[in-house]
């Protein structure tokens, strides 16, 4: 294939702004994919992809397409909007020449429209905005063009005006594509450097690495090096996305494609390695990409102690394709055995704990979500700690400093006042507020990481009627005054409700957290005293009283069998519940400490 | 070994009741159920040869709602085919609204030296409102008939009805103690699936909570004890040498034979005298018709239809050992609980020597008790 025949490209945008939708249509109206065939969300292939409307991994899909009498191909690769994937973009971006900016034209630019520009900037695309939805009514195309102008800075002139819904200007968009975004350079003789923007397993083929080839061609049979470890495989087979696999002779510079080669570990693809000829190997590996760092940490436990073994497989599993979640064993005193694991963040976090729990029918309990702080300790040690029960004693310790991200909020103007109260209320430090037009402003906040991962959004969405959006970006750490928050259950320590706070805070979460206890853990036989305390200072305290009876007498003629029956019963009642000493503490006690409204 | 014999038979069936009993039961078929009763007796007779029985009780339903020459010929029976020379006690239940004096009679005549009313309560409006069909006036009224021709009376009380109340339930155990040797006191326990559990459900009926009924037993219990009554099982007061033999034989794990639809067994023996490998616990089909069938199909007591078949090795015997040994005053062997019970649980317990029992608070907590220990 000539390269001045090829464009490869992402589709950028916010949440909900239509990206699954146009690629279904470009799809569709290429051909690719026969109209008996066609569904929606066609690249989103995982059940909850399909049901939240999101999507969460990047899918890639070639297309063909005839124009001005000449045949193209389009190597489309569809890409999550949600803030936690973005390395999932960053990923993407890189195996492209130019991306399609998707905007809504009833809601605008919205934070992630934004971080995504910033995004495929960095990777020196060609970006064409694409405005979407322009069949509903309360579509205001020229407002919205106007904000892409005067925000993002993108000449909208002749921007192709599409309802990916309707299937109105899909020809047009093509078109477009074709004339202003760029073909691929690179030179097809030169040795092999491809660069790997995503890996997954697949059962028979072994491990396979999704690459852009940047220079030279890949065939069936050709010796390939892995530059970062320097392995070396054979070529069985190579191919592109179409959107199933569809295997070929040989993938050329400019090309986006597969490579399978017998792979058995994963961890041999790793994303953003470059792959090149082991006979003839070039001297220069690409960039590669900074790799996804958790930022948001909890416990996963087995509500089943005897599931540990399922638990660690399943993760196994998931973590094939999903390089981004990392997990090791954790001990808990409350709930035994099981595996603490980062996340990206916490709709990442909600996703890989639903999976778990539909893919591999696991009953999971899992504890306060937490960020990776750095302890400085009196000698001068520092550690990094994301679990609660890691941190030194307080006499250890001679400062704490805590990640914050850069917060990202656009709204309109309505409700900057409940904006602000909220980043107020979460400790955020306020930098910047500017009208973008009349109806819409940014304001930009310094947050704890810490803060954002309880229920920002959530408050943030009641707070403005979903009206408001966000994006944040790491922004470093800064010194402040945290203290762990323990519960103490009968006396004895709760390891897995301990959680990190401000000292300011500690107080009203105490109480919260207590009085939360109290409702979900039954009365038992004994008077049960919670406690919530800060280095061994009780700060609050609530008692759940015993209960006076249980015993129902009856027992009629000697029939034993059933009073014995009645009594397994209870017993295997009470296996659902995790000890905390002698108290019995139902599995939602856990979870329940995380919905605490302040 | 002890005998029981169920009749499953009653003039109208309780509200709160989901024990094997039926209202309305046609002549014909209680016909067939004492052919297949004393069919039954006679082969446990030949399978266990002439055993020595210390204690038989006739259950129910409402035996006296039957004619005095049905019960006649069921001891008759019993005593043609056991031994019953040494026979501690012999048990009639009753209800209130059937007595007369004739079958009282009659029962002494046949050996009978016990009588269990189920009085219930002496308050008209629980009675009513649980679907009792006597009143207080004919409970107090079955007592004293029931003493002209018995010096061992037991009456059954329940704890926790609709109108129960601290003040209502002392009246009514000074105005019973009295009149009794032996009481049980019995909390109320909504079955799924009776009449009583639907009407609190729909909220027609309303019961004193948890709480309450603690609150009620606990009252209950000092009473008794004031009036010179032992706790001495769970739900079981007697006055000095009164506790209930059979009963009691349940708890220390006695052999006994349950005989009629439902009735549940424990054997250790195989003729009443060699003792088995293992234990069997089993019990009847609880449906008449199935009862009848089942031993009128087969010709020997191994051979009738049985539900709930358990077999029991060492480690079920100690486990029922412990959990029926501590509904009673005498409690468990210490060596048998040895290692079971976390040092907290201690409070639950009065220390008797060689022997634990639960004390007040532990009974009322029983099974709470019993699920961290067994």
């Amino acid at each position: 294939m000539n390269k001045q025949h090829i464009r490869n490209f992402s589709i950028i945008a916010h949440i909900d702004h239509g990206k699954s939708t146009l690629a279904d249509r470009l799809i569709e109206r290429t051909g690719t994919v026969s109209e008996r065939d066609m569904e929606n969300q066609l690249l989103d292939n995982m059940d909850i992809e399909r049901e939240r409307g999101i999507t969460i991994k990047l899918q890639t899909c070639r297309l063909y397409y005839t124009y001005k009498g000449e045949e193209y191909v389009l190597n489309l690769i569809d890409t999550p909007g949600h803030v936690d994937f973005t390395y999932e973009v960053s990923r993407s971006l890189a195996a492209c020449e130019g991306a399609l900016l998707v905007v809504d034209a009833t809601q605008g630019v919205e934070a992630q429209t934004l971080s995504n520009v910033y995004l495929a900037l960095e990777n020196n695309l060609e970006i064409l905005p694409v405005i979407n939805k322009i069949d509903l009514a309360s579509a205001d195309v020229d407002a919205v063009k106007l904000e892409i102008e005067d925000i993002i800075g993108l000449d909208t002139d002749g921007c192709p005006l599409v309802s990916a819904k309707e299937g109105v200007g899909i020809d047009e968009l093509i078109g477009q594509i074709i004339d202003k975004l760029p073909a691929p350079s690179g030179e097809e003789d030169a040795p092999l450097k491809a660069l790997i923007f995503d890996s997954f397993y697949d059962n028979y083929k072994g491990a396979i690495s999704m690459v852009r080839l940047m220079d030279g061609s890949v065939k069936v049979g050709d010796k390939i090096k892995m530059m970062s470890s320097g392995k070396c495989f054979e070529v069985v087979e190579v191919g592109y996305f179409s959107p199933s696999m569809r295997p070929c002779a040989k993938l050329s510079a400019g090309e986006v494609g597969y490579i399978a080669a017998s792979i058995k570990n994963v961890g041999d693809t790793a994303v953003g390695d470059t792959v090149t000829s082991a006979d003839n190997p070039t001297p220069h590996p690409l960039a590669g990409y900074k790799k996804a760092t958790p930022m948001v940490y909890t416990g996963v436990f087995p509500a089943d102690g005897a599931k540990y073994d399922d638990l660690k497989e399943a993760l196994l599993k998931l973590q094939l394709n999903d390089a981004s979640l990392s997990f090791e064993p954790e001990v808990s005193t409350a709930l035994g055995f099981g595996f603490r694991c980062g996340f990206l963040g916490l709709l990442h976090m909600e996703i890989i704990e639903e999976r778990l729990e539909r893919e591999f029918d696991l009953d999971l309990i899992t504890t306060a979500p937490s960020v990776s702080y750095i302890v400085t300790k009196t000698n001068g040690e520092k550690l990094t700690i994301d679990n609660p029960t890691a941190l030194p004693p307080q006499t250890e310790i001679a400062y704490i400093e805590e990640p914050v991200v850069k917060a990202t909020l656009f709204s309109p103007p309505d409700y900057v006042g409940p904006i602000m109260e909220l980043c107020q209320g979460k400790r955020g430090i306020f930098v910047d507020m500017s009208y973008i037009d009349p109806t819409r402003v940014q304001i930009v906040y310094r947050i704890p990481l810490n803060e954002i991962i309880y229920d920002f959004f959530d408050s943030l969405k009641s707070r403005t009627r979903g009206y408001a959006s966000l994006d944040y970006e790491m922004d470093g750490y800064v010194k402040s005054d945290l203290v762990r928050l323990d519960m103490m259950i009968n006396g004895e320590l709760c390891d897995a409700l301990s959680i990190i706070v401000h000292r300011d805070n500690a107080y009203a979460r105490g109480r919260g957290i207590a009085e939360r206890l109290k409702e979900v853990i039954p009365r038992q036989l004994f008077e049960i005293p919670i406690q919530a305390t800060i280095g061994g200072k009780i700060i609050a305290r609530e008692t759940v009283k015993a209960y006076r009876k249980d015993v129902l007498a009856k027992c009629y003629g000697g029939d034993i069998t059933r009073k014995k029956k009645l009594l397994e019963k209870q017993k295997e009642g009470k296996k659902r519940m995790r000890k905390v000493g002698s108290v019995e503490v139902p599995s939602e006690a856990f979870i329940s400490i995380l919905k605490i409204d302040d | 070994m002890e005998l029981y014999i169920h009749f499953p038979f009653c003039r109208s069936k309780c509200r709160y009741c989901d024990f094997n009993s039926y209202a309305g039961v046609d002549a014909g078929t209680v016909f067939s159920y004492f052919s297949a009763l004393k069919k039954e007796i006679r082969m446990a007779s030949e399978q266990f040869g002439r055993a020595k029985v210390t204690s038989a009780y006739l259950g129910g339903g409402t035996p006296n709602l039957l004619d005095k020459e049905k019960i006649a010929s069921v001891c008759e029976e019993l005593r043609r085919d056991f031994d019953l020379t040494n026979l501690k006690e012999f048990t009639i239940e009753c209800n209130p609204e059937s007595m007369d004096e004739e079958k009282l009679e009659t029962y002494r005549r046949c050996g009978i030296d016990r009588i269990s009313i189920g009085v219930q309560s002496l308050d008209d409006r629980n009675l009513k409102s649980v679907g009792r069909i006597h009143d207080s006036k004919r409970a107090m009224e079955s007592l004293r008939l029931a003493r002209k021709f018995f010096d061992n009376v037991s009456c059954d009380v329940m704890i926790g009805l609709p109108y129960d109340d601290p003040e209502l339930v002392r009246s009514e155990l000074l105005t019973l103690a009295p009149q009794v040797e032996h009481m049980s006191v019995y909390q109320l326990t909504l079955e799924e699936g009776t009449p009583l559990a639907a009407r609190v459900k729909e909220g027609r009926t309303l019961l004193p909570d948890d709480d309450e009924v603690a609150e009620l037993m606990d009252e209950a219990i000092g009473i008794l004890r004031g009036e010179g009554f032992e706790r001495y099982e769970i739900s079981n007061f007697a006055r000095e040498g009164r506790r209930s033999v059979h009963n009691f034989g349940y708890w220390t794990r006695e052999e006994y034979l349950g005989f009629g639809a439902g009735a549940a067994s424990l054997v250790k023996t195989s003729d009443g005298i060699s003792p088995l490998e293992k234990e069997l616990r089993f019990s009847s089909p609880k449906d008449i018709h199935a009862y009848i069938g089942g031993v009128n199909c087969v010709d020997s007591f191994d051979a009738i239809p049985r539900m709930d078949f358990e077999v029991l090795g060492q480690k079920e015997i100690d486990y029922e050992e412990i959990m029926l040994g501590l509904r009673t005053a005498d409690g468990v062997d210490k060596r048998k609980l040895q290692g079971r019970i976390p040092p907290v649980y201690m409070r639950f317990f009065k220390d008797m020597g060689d022997r634990l029992a639960l004390n007040d608070e532990g009974m009322e907590k029983m099974n709470g008790v019993l699920t961290a220990i067994l």
